[in-house]
């Protein structure tokens, strides 16, 4: 946030506070003594009015240090994912997109990085509790100009560093306002910079209908984040937000997606000059032609290389706009209220079957505010927690699990040592085992161990030869935990009992990959059901002697 | 007995292709032929045959693959052959053999040995092409050229050209195989063109080599990008062992934020 202070003499007031993002406003003169976050002063400036000038501050910020900021306001955001939409570049422009989606880079938090993922501005008027930009908050404030924001995503396509571009934003004057000028943003991308990659988009609650509508047309994906399963959650947290809002632009989405083409052009966004269009298509690009390239020894076939026009010539296609081709996504924080894995699995079945929605993503909450309504600061993010969620969500989509097979009202919560699948089997023990070479697909899928593509390579193989365990080993069937389960022709691979206790300890002696706390607690609960069978025993022992 | 004819091609799938070609034509006996890409150490009761790759020979083998077989059959060898593993031919000409009987469904023979090599091999290689989609980083050389450079295990650069010749296709540019001396060169608009070189300032262009040619200045961008990617990491979740898993080491050095 950027704090004014207006002064009709600042004497040295500026000494105390230039290490702060504060910024010295000169009412006599009219002319702004020092802003900014860093020891550096910018220049004083006449201005005419005090929102015009602010407006400028921030856009002389370095560019590095705006990106700095605004990436990491936006690295809270989970999703970073460039899939589900195939296109090929259409040979105007600069671009292309992959269904599987492409990882370009890989943090030190070991996340994806596909996307360029920054907010427009992190100046924010809402006050989110759980918000590092929320408005209390005294942290440096940056906002790109749309044009700013192109060039860099541009820049970075072109060097191959990214898929396209992930905009959010903080929300800045009203939510409209907001979306207006991230519609800029991706309209100068589609249309001036003829921009083909992936473009995933933030979708502000409470924003204009309209406006959600002609973005959505620009988008891959548009995303509005449930921030919080319930409603009651975000009231506490998340005053500002509403629910009906939040879940308003969701439906308008999905019914959106249902008829999704149109022809006609979209709007001109506001400040932006129609002649964009006209200039940018009169610089002709260089061109090498091979007989450029000295070769060594011999000399390219000419043949080979397709004479294409300059692109200067080329003519515009008159592109279909289809809406949000990815589909939609959402994400909820995990821990930062006390719901249960039961209420949040339920809710994201919910979102999945009413909304269609093609991911919810979890947000493990990393403590970064201090308020008495949030967990302390020294508190670790829930990560073992979200995992456990993404695997139970995995199981939903494409297990064919449904949230009540996973958990109940009496079990709310997974079983920390073992993942969601392992439990629900074990717990299912009457199920199996199963029969590899006769099993249908579904039932494949709900043996631990077997996995999609491990249940696919079963199926198609088994049309020409009779499996065994030396096959699977070759399939890539992780045969420590699907030996329990499974028969082939009938056989088990080692005598095992199907049995609680005895699949658990043995499962568990694997040596997941458990954090080292609960390592121990893995080695502990082997211990109790080692306890347990003395316990059995010892009663079978007074038994018999009495 | 019969004396093993063992066929020596060119280290391409052209080469693997007109080998295969060679079997059938010459007529001397599908089991009694062997194809490799290089002289093993010699053995008794053979005899070595050079193959020299023809392209008519080799386009012949590959049409009747795709109609006879299955084109994923077809993408399969196609991938194999990019590998480095010294059976690949062999086995690639046993598949083709057996799907010639058997037709698109000798992809899931998993039990006949060749089948399961080329699957292998297939599944290595197509795996490294999807990490490369996403870790070939250009940097601008002259003025509207961009390079760059990969050192993969297997032969990727016929894989990955088409990719970027539809995402980058009204740029210049040049991907350097540093390993095997081989670059793709991307006209701007045109088809690409695949050559051996020996230094890599050779395949500039001349008339620009000529005027100021910098040995690549340091990249605002690239400084830009280097400071983005440090900033998206989140402190309290840190795990670089799964980084390392997921972008392993010997990719790093191409890589300007992991130097």
């Amino acid at each position: 946030m950027l704090l004014v202070l207006s002064f009709y003499d600042t004497g040295n007031c500026d000494f105390l506070y230039h290490k702060k993002n504060i910024c010295l406003t000169n009412v006599c003169s009219r002319c702004i003594i020092s802003v900014n976050s860093g020891e550096k002063f910018m220049i004083s400036k006449a201005f005419q009015s005090k929102e015009a000038c602010l407006m400028s501050i921030t856009w002389d910020m370095d560019i590095e240090e705006k990106l700095k900021i605004l990436a990491d306001a936006a690295k809270y955001d989970v999703s970073c994912v460039s899939s589900g939409v195939d296109r090929k570049n259409d040979k105007t422009g600069m671009g292309n997109s992959v269904a599987s989606g492409i990882c370009h880079s890989f943090a030190g938090d070991g996340r994806c990085i596909s996307l360029l993922k920054i907010l427009m501005t992190n100046d924010c008027c809402y006050d989110c509790k759980y918000c590092i930009n929320r408005v209390s908050n005294d942290v440096p404030r940056a906002s790109f100009t749309p044009e700013e924001i192109c060039t860099l995503t541009m820049a970075f396509y072109r060097r191959n560093y990214i898929e396209g571009l992930f905009l959010s934003s903080g929300v800045l004057k009203n939510p409209d306002y907001t979306m207006e000028r991230m519609y800029t943003v991706l309209w100068l991308l589609r249309n001036k910079y003829h921009f083909q990659g992936y473009i995933h988009v933030k979708i502000i609650p409470g924003a204009d209908e309209t406006l959600v509508e002609n973005i959505g047309f620009l988008a891959d994906r548009v995303s509005c984040n449930l921030e919080l399963p319930t409603s009651e959650g975000l009231k506490t947290l998340a005053p500002a937000k509403k629910r009906e809002n939040i879940i308003k632009p969701m439906r308008q989405i999905q019914k959106g997606i249902d008829c999704r083409m149109r022809t006609e052009k979209l709007p001109l966004p506001p400040g932006v000059d129609k002649d964009v269009l006209l200039q940018e298509n009169t610089v002709k690009p260089y061109r090498f032609s091979p007989s450029d390239v000295i070769l060594p020894g011999d000399t390219p076939d000419a043949a080979a290389v397709v004479q294409g026009s300059d692109v200067s010539r080329l003519k515009h296609k008159k592109r279909k706009h289809v809406f949000v081709p990815g589909g939609q996504s959402t994400q909820m924080i995990i821990g930062a209220t006390p719901e249960t894995d039961f209420h949040i699995l339920s809710v994201t079945e919910a979102l999945y079957q009413k909304f269609q929605m093609r991911r919810v993503f979890y947000s493990a909450y990393v403590p970064l505010n201090e308020d008495r309504m949030l967990p302390a600061l020294d508190t670790k993010p829930p990560l073992l927690r979200e995992h456990r969620l993404y695997q139970a969500d995995w199981l939903l989509r494409f297990y064919g699990f449904r949230a009540g097979e996973l958990l109940s009202e009496q079990k709310q919560n997974f079983n920390i040592l073992l993942d969601p699948k392992c439990d629900w089997a074990i717990g299912h023990l009457e199920c199996f085992p199963v029969e590899v070479n006769t099993a249908d697909y579904y039932t494949l899928l709900r043996v631990p161990g077997i996995g999609v593509t491990g249940a696919q390579r079963i199926c198609r193989a088994r049309k020409t030869v009779k499996l065994d365990f030396n096959d699977l080993k070759k399939m890539g069937i992780v045969l420590k935990r699907a030996v329990y389960f499974i028969t082939c022709s009938g056989k088990q691979m080692y005598p095992v009992k199907l049995d609680e206790d005895y699949i658990t300890r043995n499962i568990l002696d694997t040596k997941e990959k458990l954090p080292p706390h609960l390592r121990e607690a893995g080695e502990s609960y082997r211990q109790l059901s080692l306890f347990d069978d003395f316990g059995v025993l010892n009663t079978q022992m007074t038994s018999i002697g009495g | 007995m019969k004396i093993t004819r063992i066929l020596i091609c060119e280290d391409s799938l052209e080469g693997i292709l007109t080998a295969v070609h060679e079997a059938y034509v010459s007529r001397y006996g599908l089991h009694d032929i062997r194809i490799q890409t290089s002289e093993g150490d010699p053995e008794f009761f053979t005899e070595q045959m050079e193959v020299i790759t023809d392209l008519k020979a080799a386009a012949s083998v590959a049409d009747a693959v795709r109609k006879k077989i299955s084109e994923y059959v077809f993408l399969m060898i196609r991938r194999a052959a990019c590998s480095e593993h010294p059976g690949k031919a062999q086995a690639i000409y046993r598949m083709i053999v057996y799907g010639f009987h058997m037709g698109a469904s000798v992809a899931d023979c998993i039990a006949e040995p060749s089948v399961q090599l080329v699957t292998k091999l297939s599944r290595q290689v197509s795996r490294e092409t999807e990490k490369l989609y996403g870790f070939v980083r250009f940097k601008t050389v002259l003025p509207g050229l961009m390079t760059a450079d990969i050192s993969p295990k297997s032969r990727q650069l016929e894989l990955i050209a088409d990719h970027f010749a539809d995402r980058f296709v009204n740029e210049n540019w040049m991907i350097f195989d540093v390993v095997r001396n081989m670059a793709c060169i991307h006209p701007c608009q045109a088809a690409c063109l695949f050559v051996a070189y020996e230094k890599k300032e050779d395949l500039l262009p001349k008339q620009l080599l000529k005027e100021d040619y910098l040995p690549y200045e340091e990249d605002i961008y690239e400084k830009l990008w280097v400071s983005f990617f440090k900033a998206v990491t989140i402190e309290q979740r840190k795990n670089p062992r799964q980084q390392m898993n997921l972008m392993p080491k010997r990719y790093w050095k191409h890589l300007p934020e992991m130097q």
